[in-house]
């Protein structure tokens, strides 16, 4: 019985040791990071510039943000800094977007992240993107195209991507997966800076491709947009297909990539068939057809277009030997064995892969009024 | 030394006067055997000995006109009988039958009592404590020379209460009636009901000082014996001075006394406790109190209405899951919104989090704080509401809707968030009144408990509630009978009404003695 009576506290008293790290904090007590970016400073510092939410409340709540820059030898030095300058501890649970410019992403993105990736408040799902051009708080000081916070209508454009298909859509936790797996190249998207009017605003435009934890390159929208399509991520999207002098817009209504491993003679083979489903939208210029023509010319056109378009890119990847497909996941699903056998090597086995690519588009239905509008005399 | 000498005798006088009592006690005994003799006067000098210095007591002597040796006696207490009853009823004929051709009787009490007064109930008695407790509960005393027995002649008649509708447990639909204070009305609100021999009534007196009628009712055949016995074991135990309202025996019959959850039912409405008694419970009706307690009691009552038995079952249904989920709501509002913004601010959305420092941008008082003197100030607001003439109410009403409303958050004493919580908070603890005195303290506990553990403590707060009331068991009913469970009948009536074709069958355990309510009446 005494036994007992020592059990019953027991649970209490673990509940406390086995709770995560919090503690007892106003929220007006914290400075609230939206969005970070780091750069590379002089002799190897790094510069953490971060965009805070400053607000003003009462009964009217305005919002504005803060961006500050401290230096520091590593991010998380940088990150503790940061009090000395802003007088409060940041708060990282909201974070939305990390910027790292295209200097640090060249070096090593790993020395970047991983402050985000082992600390309790920062999420796993917050957005990681390469400054092209400019460094990275060069971009966190622009204008803000929409809303108060910079960051989260950067967020949210990414978020919104998924109509344009020209950015992938990439989070810490999909990069971690990558990196530590290594049977997928890493790409991120691209954020630089365009003027307009008299306002400089940040865009996002394609993306950066990595071998390892290096970053080797970019792509641009068209590349982003064919490397989705291999793996598999295109959900909708236009599809403009050239006839002639004139332009045809197909809005993707589904698609359906599948990657199946071939093994002949102990070589490997990669068969690839992209199916797509897709609706006239758009027609400009002339072109001459009948309906069937047109239907069956659209189809064939818009399948051989497409298909150049992803035999380029796949041409570009193995030219930098980065998997950017995430081929190697692919071959390690299906036969483990022959990956392990292939894994150390596999940059060059990458270069080397046969492929066996076949397009189809499929166009159900199209428009009710398909021709292109003719003046009249 | 002194200081102990002083103890010691105290408590000598202290001895000393228990053994007093006893020995008072002891004379107490001896007088009862003490009885009634055959001389009138003398009988008159023994009840007028017993209510010295009560000059409520009137003793009214009169003879008969035509046997004028017919001398006669009535006791009665003024206030607590019908004059014109008295007069009407026992003196008019007692004075003016002509009771000659009675005089050859060989026992005239007896005669009296069966030819002479047109009154319904007259008792013969010769046992004084019995005679005495008749006269203070308003009968009178029939005392006649040369007999050692007195009639009880029933000749009750106080003011009492109109029977009005309920300030608790009001309806929109359904009867209006509510219990009063007097037992015999309240019986018969309920018998009125249930036109059925099988309804018993069982009637004790508790309470030393103040002899205090109840009854136990119940029908015969449906409520379960194994609660009947203890229900009564546990009456005959209570030894009390007095009862004052049903309250006092709500407490001492209560399975968890230290629990604040309710396990005995109580209520103001008679198509209440005949519902509950139809469905195999036992009702226990106190003289002086218009709340009648019924057992065995579990937690599902207290989100159901009678009204919801009354209205469409999908409408009632709906009525009782708000029910449900506002008594939830009214513990846990203010504790999740504590955890959340001081431990979990993660777990708030970026713009929500934005309005919210802003919100909190120049208030001293740190959240924790700020909601628990806010949650007294609304428990202080809602008593002195409770306590206050109508017209003062008001007052209060609006002194505590402007001052803590609106001023507290222009002058940045609080934030408008907590503000909002309370206002929650406290309007869904209205919405279950016989649970308040449960959730008031535990909205408390739960509060403090998460500001010091965050989510962590408001779980460990609920864990605890949920063991608390799984533990605990209402006359050998668990007390979350038929909430844990949805198989068959056990929930058609707890998160949900079912409609009436449907509820074939008692509600276990309670109706275990007589399952089936009514064969199915679906078409």
């Amino acid at each position: 019985m005494r036994k007992k009576i020592v059990f019953i506290p027991l649970p209490a008293v673990m509940l406390f040791m086995l709770a995560a790290c919090w503690n007892y904090r106003e929220v007006n007590e914290m400075a609230v990071v939206v969005g970070a970016a780091v750069d590379k400073g002089v002799e190897n510092q790094y510069i953490l510039t971060v965009e805070l939410l400053d607000v003003s409340g009462g009964a009217q709540t305005q919002v504005s943000t803060k961006v500050l820059s401290v230096e520091g030898e590593t991010v998380f030095d940088a990150v503790r800094k940061l009090i000395s300058v802003e007088g409060k501890r940041g708060y990282w649970g909201h974070t939305r977007i990390l910027i790292v410019s295209e200097e640090v992403a060249r070096e090593d993105i790993i020395e970047a992240i991983s402050f985000f990736r082992q600390d309790a408040e920062a999420r796993g799902d917050l957005y990681v993107m390469v400054s092209k051009e400019y460094d990275a708080r060069e971009i966190l000081n622009s204008d803000i195209p929409l809303g108060d916070v910079l960051s989260e209508s950067l967020a949210k454009s990414l978020e919104n991507s998924k109509f344009l298909y020209e950015t992938p859509e990439t989070r810490l936790y999909t990069l971690n997966q990558a990196l530590r797996s290594g049977k997928i190249s890493p790409a991120l998207p691209v954020v630089t800076l365009l003027s307009m009017d008299d306002k400089t605003v940040p865009v996002l435009s394609g993306a950066a491709i990595f071998q390892k934890s290096r970053m080797i390159g970019y792509l641009d929208e068209e590349e982003t947009k064919a490397m989705l399509f291999l793996k598999n991520e295109i959900e909708g999207g236009v599809l403009v297909t050239k006839i002639g002098t004139g332009r045809i817009s197909l809005e993707i209504k589904g698609n359906n990539t599948k990657t199946r491993i071939k093994t002949e003679d102990d070589q490997l083979m990669l068969d690839i068939t992209v199916q797509t489903k897709a609706v006239i939208n758009e027609v400009t210029g002339n072109p001459e057809f009948s309906y069937m023509e047109m239907l069956d010319g659209i189809k064939r056109l818009s399948e051989e277009q497409l298909k150049s378009k992803l035999e380029k890119i796949i041409d570009k990847a193995r030219y930098y030997r980065a998997d950017i497909f995430g081929f190697g996941q692919k071959i390690y699903e299906d036969n483990p064995a022959k990956w392990y056998e292939i894994s150390d090597n596999y940059e060059a086995e990458f270069a080397n892969i046969a492929v066996n690519l076949t397009v189809t588009v499929e166009i159900p239905n199209t428009s009710i009024i398909f021709k292109h509008l003719e003046l009249g005399e | 030394m002194m200081v102990m000498q002083k103890g010691k005798r105290e408590r000598r006088t202290a001895r000393k006067i228990i053994k007093l009592g006893d020995k008072r006690e002891c004379r107490e005994e001896a007088k009862k055997t003490n009885d009634l003799t055959k001389s009138l006067e003398e009988n008159i000098k023994i009840l007028k000995d017993k209510f010295v210095n009560d000059s409520t007591v009137i003793f009214r002597r009169f003879q008969n006109r035509y046997l004028p040796r017919v001398k006669c006696c009535i006791v009665f207490i003024e206030g607590m009988i019908d004059f014109k009853h008295i007069n009407m009823q026992i003196i008019e004929p007692l004075m003016e039958q002509d009771l000659r051709d009675l005089s050859t009787s060989c026992n005239l009490l007896e005669d009296i009592k069966n030819k002479v007064l047109p009154v319904n109930d007259v008792e013969e008695s010769d046992d004084l404590e019995r005679i005495l407790q008749s006269i203070c509960y308003g009968d009178t005393i029939f005392l006649l020379d040369g007999y050692d027995t007195a009639l009880l002649v029933e000749s009750k008649g106080w003011e009492v209460r109109a029977i009005t509708e309920p300030e608790s447990g009001k309806v929109i639909r359904g009867p209006r009636e509510g219990f009063t204070e007097h037992i015999i009305t309240n019986i018969s609100l309920i018998r009125r009901k249930i036109k059925n021999p099988n309804l018993k009534f069982k009637f004790m007196q508790l309470g030393k000082q103040t002899n205090t009628a109840i009854c136990i009712t119940y029908i015969e055949g449906i409520a379960l014996e194994s609660v009947l016995v203890k229900l009564e074991q546990r009456l005959n135990r209570i030894d009390i001075d007095g009862i004052l309202d049903s309250g006092y025996i709500q407490e001492l019959i209560s399975d968890a006394p230290l629990s604040t959850f309710p396990t005995v039912g109580y209520t103001e409405r008679p198509d209440v406790v005949v519902a509950r008694i139809l469905e195999g419970r036992i009702a226990v009706i106190v003289d002086g109190s218009p709340f009648v307690l019924t057992v065995p009691h579990i937690l599902v009552e207290n989100i159901q209405v009678s009204e919801d038995y009354y209205d469409h079952f999908i409408f009632g249904s709906f009525n009782r899951f708000v029910r449900a989920v506002a008594s939830i709501f009214t513990i846990s509002i203010p504790a999740i919104y504590l955890a959340l913004v001081t431990y979990h601010q993660e777990m708030i959305p970026t713009q929500l989090l934005v309005s919210l420092s802003a919100s909190l941008e120049g208030v001293p008082l740190p959240t924790s704080l700020s909601l628990i003197i806010m949650l007294l100030i609304f428990d202080i607001l809602r008593e002195a509401g409770a306590r206050m003439p109508t017209a003062v109410g008001q007052t209060v009403n609006i002194v505590g809707t402007l001052v803590l409303g609106q001023a507290a958050v222009e002058a940045h004493l609080v934030s408008a968030p907590v503000i909002i919580v309370t206002a929650i908070s406290g309007i869904t603890t209205l919405i279950v009144p016989s649970l308040i005195e449960s959730l008031v303290l535990l909205r408390f506990i739960l509060l403090i408990l998460s500001s010091i553990l965050g989510l962590y403590g408001y779980f460990i707060g609920i864990i605890l509630i949920y063991l608390h009331l799984m533990s605990i068991r209402s006359f050998g009913v668990p007390y979350m009978m038929s909430i844990t469970r949805f198989r068959n009948h056990d929930g058609q009536d707890a998160w949900i009404r079912a409609p009436w074709w449907t509820m074939t069958l008692r509600p276990k355990i309670i109706g275990a003695k007589n399952l089936v309510r009514q064969i199915s009446n679906r078409r």
